[in-house]
C-alpha cells in the first residue's frame, strides 16, 4: 500500500515556486523544496512522492543520481516509476541532452505556466482528487499498513535471531 | 483539459478544466474586473462551487498569469431528522409576543415520558465531493455521531440508529448541536442552587427570588417565575424567569449570558448574549441584547437589540438601535470549537511529523539489522557475539515498532476526534447560513430617532413607522421598508388570539 502525497521540487526562482506552491495546495500535494544538492535528503518514503519536478540549470554533479534518490528508474522501460518534469531556460540544456535517463522525462521551457503544471500533477495523482478528510484517511491507512508490514517482518525475524544467538 | 472563454462587464477570462473537471483554472485575457466581479461571472458560466478566494484575488488585482480559480470540495450533508418533540419558539410563538394582546407564558421545553419519541432520523449523513461545476464526483457516508449528533442526555438511539427515544421521565429540549436532551426537573431552594455541581446538567425551578450582588452559574436551565437581579449569570441551558434586572445600586448592567433560549417578561438594565433565541413577553429597556438567531420583543425602550437573522418587535420606542445581520453577532461555542479544532489539527500535524522521523529510524534500523543478519548467514555459524549484536539490534526495533504503534494509535484517534470537530462545525454553520435576508418585522411603531443598522446600512428613522417589514435590498444595498401584508397582520393577530385561549 502506498501514499503519493509529495511533490519533491528542486527550483530557486520566486515565481516558479509560487505558481508550484499554489497549485500543490489546491490539488491537496504537499509540496517539498529544495534548494540545491546538499540539501536533498530523504524525509519521506519513495511510496510517498507523487512527482518531481527538476530546475535542470541549478547545477548538480549527477542528475540522474539526485533523481534516483526519490524514484527508481526501470532500464528496459527507460522511464522513472514517478512522473519527472524537468524546466529549464534554454532549449539547449546541457543536461537534458546527455543524460539519456531524461528522454521520458516531460520538459518544460521557462516561464512555466499553471496550465502545463497541471497536466503534469494530474498524472502523479494516483486515484484522482482526494479531499483533505480522505487525505488524512489515506495516511492513516497507509501508516497502518506499514506498522502490520514491519511488526510481520519482526515476527519472522526471532527464530533467526534465537538461531544466531544460540 | 476543457476550455471556456467567459465575458465579464469589462474583462474577457479564460477558462481551463483539468482533472475531470476537479479543478478550475483561469486567466483574464483582456481589461480588468474586480474580485466580486470574477466571482459573479463564475457563478453565471456554472461555476458556483469550491471558489479558491486566494487565485480570485490575485486576478482581481491585475495578475495576468493563470491561477487557480476553483477546486472541486467537500461538502458535508447532515442528518435529517423528524421530530417528535416542538422546537423550542417557532416563528409562530415568536410572532405570538408582539400580538394585540399580550400572551401570558411561552414554554421553552417539553413534559416528556420515559420511551417517548422525540426524533426520527430521516436522512443519514453523508460527505458529497463537489467539482466547481456542481457535478457530485463522489459521496459517501458519514458516520452518524449518534452519541452526541441526536441523542444527548437522557435519551438514545434504538439499535436500529434511527430513532432516538427519552430515557426517563424529564424536560425535552434541544442542545448546542441539535441534539435531544432530556433534564430532569429539580425543585432546589436558593443556597442549593448556588452550590450546584457544574456537572450536574438538569432544570432546576425555584420558587424564590434572586437578589445578590455577586455571580451564578447554572450547569443547566433555571425556571422560575421570580426576579433574578444580579451582577453576573451564565445559563447552560434555557432560562424562563419572569425578570432580569441590574441591581439598583449597581452602576454596571447585569450581564447575562445564556447558551440555549431565553424567554423572560421583562429586562431592564442588562448585557444579554444568547447563543439562539430571545423572547421578551413585555417590556425591554435600557438594556442591551444580542441573539444569534431571533428575537421577539414586545416593547423595546432606550435598548440596543442585535440579531442574525430576524427580530419581531411590536414597539421601539425611544433612543433605541436595532442590529440586523450575521456579521453582528459571533457565536462564542462555534468560537471555542474552531479554536480547538485548530489546536487538534496542530497537533495532528506535529504528530505526523513525529511518525515520519520514526519511520527514518526504523528505516535505519531494519538496514542495520537486514546487513548484520547477511553477514551473520554468510559465517553460516552460530557465534556469541554475533548474537548478542543481532539481539541489541532486533530490541531496538522492536521498540521502535512499540513506539510506531503508540504514534499511530493516537493518529487514529486524533483523526476521529478532527472528523468529528468538522461534522460538528458543519452542523453548527449550517444552522447559520440560511440564504434567507435577516429582516425586522414590526408590529407596532417605531418612533423617529431609533437607528436600525446592517452590515453595509444604517438608517435613523425620522418619521413613525407602523405595520412594516424592513429588511435590506441586497441587490441595491438600500433598505426596503414596506408595510405587513395583510397575512402577516392577520396571521400574527390569529396565533396571539390562539396563544391566549
Amino acid at each position: 500500500m502506498s501514499f503519493r502525497h509529495t511533490l519533491v521540487v528542486l527550483e530557486k526562482e520566486a515565481n516558479t515556486i509560487q505558481i508550484i506552491r499554489e497549485l500543490a495546495e489546491a490539488v491537496n500535494l504537499v509540496p517539498y523544496f529544495i534548494l540545491g544538492e546538499r540539501k536533498a535528503t530523504t524525509h519521506f518514503a519513495k511510496s510517498e512522492i507523487a512527482a518531481i519536478i527538476l530546475n535542470v540549470d541549478i547545477p548538480l554533479k549527477n542528475p540522474v543520481q539526485f533523481v534516483e534518490q526519490f524514484a527508481d528508474f526501470n532500464t528496459k522501460q527507460k522511464k522513472w516509476s514517478i512522473p519527472v518534469l524537468l524546466i529549464h531556460t534554454t532549449q539547449q540544456s546541457r543536461v537534458l541532452a546527455d543524460y539519456p535517463a531524461f528522454e521520458s522525462a516531460k520538459k518544460i521551457r521557462k516561464p512555466l505556466i499553471m496550465g502545463d503544471l497541471c497536466s503534469f500533477v494530474e498524472q502523479g495523482l494516483e486515484a484522482g482528487w482526494n479531499p483533505e478528510v480522505e487525505n488524512w484517511r489515506k495516511k492513516l491507512e497507509y501508516y497502518q499498513s506499514e506498522l502490520i508490514e514491519l511488526s510481520t517482518w519482526a515476527e519472522t525475524l526471532n527464530p533467526l535471531i534465537d538461531y544466531f544467538e544460540g | 483539459m476543457k476550455h471556456h472563454r467567459i465575458s465579464l462587464s469589462t474583462a474577457s477570462l479564460e477558462l481551463f478544466v483539468y482533472m475531470d473537471g476537479a479543478l478550475l483554472i483561469g486567466q483574464l485575457v483582456n481589461g480588468f474586473a474586480t474580485p466580486t466581479e470574477l466571482k459573479l461571472g463564475l457563478m453565471r458560466s456554472g461555476f458556483a462551487h469550491g471558489i479558491v478566494e486566494a487565485g480570485i484575488q490575485a486576478i482581481g488585482s491585475g495578475s495576468r498569469s493563470q491561477h487557480v480559480l476553483a477546486k472541486a470540495e467537500t461538502v458535508f450533508s447532515p442528518a435529517q431528522a423528524d421530530y417528535f418533540v416542538q422546537s423550542a419558539m417557532t416563528e409562530k410563538q415568536m410572532q405570538s409576543v408582539c400580538g394585540e394582546l399580550q400572551i401570558s407564558r411561552l414554554h421553552l421545553m417539553h413534559s416528556v415520558e420515559h420511551g417517548q419519541t422525540l426524533l426520527k432520523i430521516s436522512q443519514r449523513p453523508s460527505y458529497q465531493l463537489i467539482n466547481p461545476d456542481g457535478f457530485i464526483k463522489k459521496e459517501y457516508p458519514a458516520k452518524l455521531q449518534a452519541d452526541v449528533w441526536a441523542a444527548g442526555m437522557n435519551s438514545q438511539f434504538n439499535e436500529a440508529g434511527d430513532t432516538v427515544s427519552a430515557e426517563k421521565n424529564g424536560l425535552a429540549h434541544f442542545g448546542f448541536m441539535h441534539e435531544t436532551i432530556v433534564s430532569l426537573k429539580e425543585k432546589v431552594s436558593l443556597s442549593e442552587l448556588y452550590d450546584l455541581d457544574s456537572a450536574a446538567y438538569g432544570s432546576y425551578s425555584l420558587d424564590a427570588d434572586i437578589e445578590n450582588s455577586g455571580s451564578l452559574s447554572i450547569p443547566g436551565s433555571l425556571i422560575s417565575d421570580s426576579d433574578v437581579l444580579l451582577e453576573n449569570l451564565v445559563v447552560e441551558g434555557n432560562l424562563e424567569v419572569n425578570t432580569v434586572k441590574a441591581l439598583p445600586m449597581s452602576k454596571e448592567p447585569f450581564t447575562v449570558s445564556v447558551s440555549r433560549n431565553m424567554v423572560v417578561r421583562n429586562i431592564a438594565r442588562c448585557d444579554v448574549y444568547c447563543e439562539s433565541k430571545v423572547a421578551v413577553l413585555d417590556r425591554l429597556s435600557d438594556s442591551r441584547v444580542r441573539a444569534l438567531k431571533c428575537a421577539a420583543v414586545r416593547e423595546i425602550v432606550n435598548s440596543e437589540v442585535v440579531v442574525g437573522r430576524s427580530l419581531y418587535v411590536r414597539n421601539v420606542l425611544g433612543k433605541s438601535h436595532l442590529k440586523i445581520g450575521q456579521s453582528f453577532v459571533t457565536s462564542r461555542k462555534l468560537k471555542e470549537l474552531c479554536s480547538f479544532n485548530e489546536k487538534i489539527l496542530q497537533k495532528h500535524i506535529l504528530l505526523d511529523f513525529e511518525i515520519k522521523e520514526l519511520r527514518e529510524k526504523i528505516e535505519t534500523a531494519q538496514n542495520k539489522l537486514k546487513m548484520q543478519l547477511v553477514n551473520a548467514q554468510k559465517r553460516a555459524a552460530k557465534n556469541q557475539r554475533v548474537g548478542l549484536i543481532l539481539r541489541r539490534l532486533y530490541e531496538g526495533f522492536l521498540n521502535y515498532i512499540s513506539e510506531l504503534e503508540v504514534k499511530t494509535r493516537l493518529f487514529e484517534v486524533n483523526f476521529d476526534l478532527l472528523t468529528y470537530l468538522a461534522s460538528l462545525i458543519d452542523i453548527y454553520e449550517s444552522d447559520f447560513s440560511e440564504v434567507e435576508p435577516s429582516e425586522i418585522l414590526c408590529f407596532g411603531t417605531i418612533e423617529p430617532g431609533v437607528i436600525i443598522s446592517t452590515e453595509n446600512q444604517s438608517y435613523t428613522v425620522n418619521r413613525t413607522l407602523k405595520e412594516v417589514s424592513i429588511k435590506v435590498d441586497t441587490t441595491l444595498g438600500s433598505f426596503e421598508i414596506v408595510p405587513l401584508t395583510p397575512e402577516q397582520v392577520e396571521l400574527e393577530q390569529n396565533v396571539s388570539a390562539q396563544e391566549e385561549e
